[in-house]
C-alpha cells in the first residue's frame, strides 16, 4: 500500500529530535503496552499481518501518535479485528459471561529464550532466478496490501550484492491477509543513490534494499 | 462518555471508552482519543489516559486467559535491562582486537555474534558493514522500525521517527550532519534499509590512540549511535 509508512525519500518531515541518554521506555505502560504487542496473542488460524495494521492507520494519526500509543492503538484494532476481543469487553473491562478461557503461549519461563541465539528451519524454495552481480530493476507495482517494496525503488536499477536465501513472500491483500506464501529468494540490492534520486544525490553514495524475487526483473 | 457503573471503578471505566473509540476508524473517530492529548517534545502525542488504557487492556487479555502477566514483567524486563547497546560494543571490540573473529563477523555475523551469547527475535539473519576510511555505513528501516534487537536492544525513538526514516536514504549527509557528523566529500555513504529479514550492525573504525587498551576498554567506547551509523567512536578524554 502506498501509505504514509513508505516514507523513505519524502521530505518536509522536520529536523530530527534526539534525547540524550534516552530510556528504554519512558513511562512503565510503554513497555506493557510493547510487551503485549509482541506476545502471541492470537489463537493459530488465519489471521491478518500485525504490521499491517500500523499501515493501514489513517496517516494523520500514524504521523501524530508517539511510537508506544501507535502501538497500543494498533493492538486494540488488531485485537477488535480478529475477534479477541469485543467491544463490549473493551466497553466493561471484563470477558464476556461465558467466553472461553484460553492458555497463555507464552509463560515468563519461556521469554528468557526470545533474547537467545537459535537456528531457524531453513525455508524450502526454488532455485534462484537471479545471481550476485547481476543488473536487475525493482518493478512498477503498487499492490494494495502490505508489500516491502518501496516506492522509492520502484522501477529503479540496481545491483544484486548478496542472495539472502529463501523467505515467504510477505505481501498480503488489501484486507492484510496473507496471499500465497511462495517461498523464494530475497536479494540484497545495491542501488547507486543518483539512480533514485538524480542529480542531486552524492555521485559515491548507494543505497542497499532487500528485495524479494517477485519484486525484481531482469534490469 | 458513559457514567461508570458502581461497579466499574471510574479510571477503567474511562479507559474502555477511550480504547474504542480510539482504535483508529475502525468505530469511529479516533479524534477522541487525543483530545486531551499532551505535547511531547517531538510533537507528538499520547492519549491522557493511556497508561490506565493500557493496564485495563492488559487486565481484560488476562482475564481471556490470553497473556500471563509474569511474561509481560519479563519481556520488559530482558529489554530493559539485559538486552541493549553493551553487547553490540562486545561484539565490535572483539572485532577490533581479534582479526579472526572480524573475519568470522564479516563472513557470517549470526554465528559470530552468537559466539557470545547474543541472538533470538530481530536478529536472526545478522549482517554486519564495516566502516572504513573512505566508507561509512548508516542503517535505516524506512518502512517501520526494523533494528537489530539482540545486539542493541530496542530502538531509540529517533530511530523509529519520520524524520530519520524520510530522510536518510535521500540525504544522508545531511541526517549526518544534524548528528554532528561531519564526513569528507570523497567518504562513499551506504545506506542500508532493513526491508526484509536481514538486521544490520555498522562495524565502526577503531579510533587512533587506542593501542593499548583492553578489548573491555575498547567496548566502554563504542556507543550505539556508532553502530547505527550516526556516529565515529571518539576517545573519551
Amino acid at each position: 500500500m502506498n501509505g504514509i509508512h513508505d516514507m523513505g525519500g519524502m521530505q518536509g518531515m522536520g529536523p530530527l529530535v534526539y534525547e540524550k541518554n534516552e530510556p528504554v521506555f519512558h513511562e512503565p505502560w510503554e513497555g506493557r503496552a510493547w510487551a503485549l504487542s509482541v506476545l502471541p496473542l492470537l489463537p493459530p488460524g488465519r489471521r491478518r499481518n500485525f504490521r499491517y495494521q500500523h499501515e493501514v492507520l489513517p496517516p494523520a494519526e500514524y504521523l501524530r501518535l508517539s511510537y508506544y500509543a501507535r502501538t497500543l492503538t494498533v493492538l486494540t484494532n488488531h485485537l477488535l479485528r480478529e475477534k479477541v476481543v469485543t467491544p463490549a469487553e473493551l466497553e466493561s473491562g471484563r470477558a464476556e459471561p461465558g467466553a472461553s478461557k484460553a492458555t497463555p503461549r507464552i509463560t515468563a519461563a519461556r521469554v528468557d529464550a526470545i533474547a537467545r541465539p537459535r537456528a531457524l528451519p531453513p525455508i524450502a524454495g526454488s532455485a534462484p532466478r537471479f545471481k550476485v552481480g547481476q543488473s536487475v530493476r525493482a518493478r512498477n507495482i503498487n499492490p494494495a496490501g502490505h508489500t516491502r517494496l518501496p516506492r522509492y525503488t520502484r522501477g529503479k536499477r540496481g545491483t544484486i550484492v548478496r542472495d539472502e536465501g529463501v523467505f515467504n513472500f510477505p505481501d498480503t491483500d488489501a484486507e492484510g491477509f496473507s496471499l500465497d506464501v511462495k517461498p523464494q529468494h530475497v536479494y540484497t540490492v545495491r542501488f547507486p543513490a543518483r539512480e533514485l534520486w538524480g542529480g542531486q544525490a552524492g555521485a559515491l553514495d548507494t543505497i542497499h534494499v532487500s528485495l524479494w524475487e517477485d519484486y525484481l526483473e531482469r534490469g | 462518555m458513559a457514567k461508570p457503573s458502581k461497579n466499574v471503578p471510574v479510571g477503567r471505566r474511562q479507559f474502555l471508552k477511550g480504547a474504542a473509540v480510539g482504535t483508529a476508524g475502525l468505530i469511529a473517530t479516533p479524534e477522541t482519543a487525543v483530545s486531551q492529548a499532551q505535547p511531547r517534545q517531538d510533537d507528538q502525542v499520547v492519549p491522557a489516559d493511556v497508561a490506565l488504557r493500557v493496564k485495563a487492556l492488559e487486565s481484560l487479555l488476562v482475564e481471556k486467559g490470553l497473556v500471563d502477566p509474569a511474561a509481560v514483567d519479563a519481556i520488559v524486563d530482558v529489554y530493559e535491562n539485559k538486552v541493549g547497546p553493551r553487547n553490540g560494543a562486545r561484539v565490535v571490540a572483539r572485532a577490533w582486537v581479534d582479526p579472526a573473529y572480524k573475519k568470522r563477523l564479516l563472513t557470517d555475523a549470526t554465528s559470530a555474534i552468537a559466539e557470545l551469547g547474543y541472538g533470538g527475535a530481530q536478529g536472526d539473519y545478522m549482517a554486519v558493514v564495516e566502516n572504513g576510511p573512505r566508507v561509512h555505513n548508516v542503517i535505516v528501516c524506512t518502512l517501520c522500525s526494523c533494528y537489530p534487537w539482540p545486539t542493541l536492544g530496542l530502538p531509540p525513538t529517533w530511530y523509529k521517527s519520520a524524520p530519520y526514516r524520510s530522510r536518510v536514504v535521500i540525504d544522508p549527509r545531511g541526517v549526518l550532519r544534524e548528528f554532528g557528523l561531519e564526513l569528507p566529500e570523497d567518504t562513499e555513504i551506504r545506506v542500508w534499509d532493513s526491508t526484509a529479514e536481514r538486521r544490520y550492525l555498522v562495524l565502526p573504525e577503531r579510533p587512533a590512540g587506542t593501542e593499548r587498551l583492553t578489548e573491555e576498554q575498547l567496548a566502554a567506547l563504542v556507543t550505539r549511535d556508532a553502530m547505527v551509523g550516526v556516529a565515529k567512536v571518539q576517545v573519551q578524554r
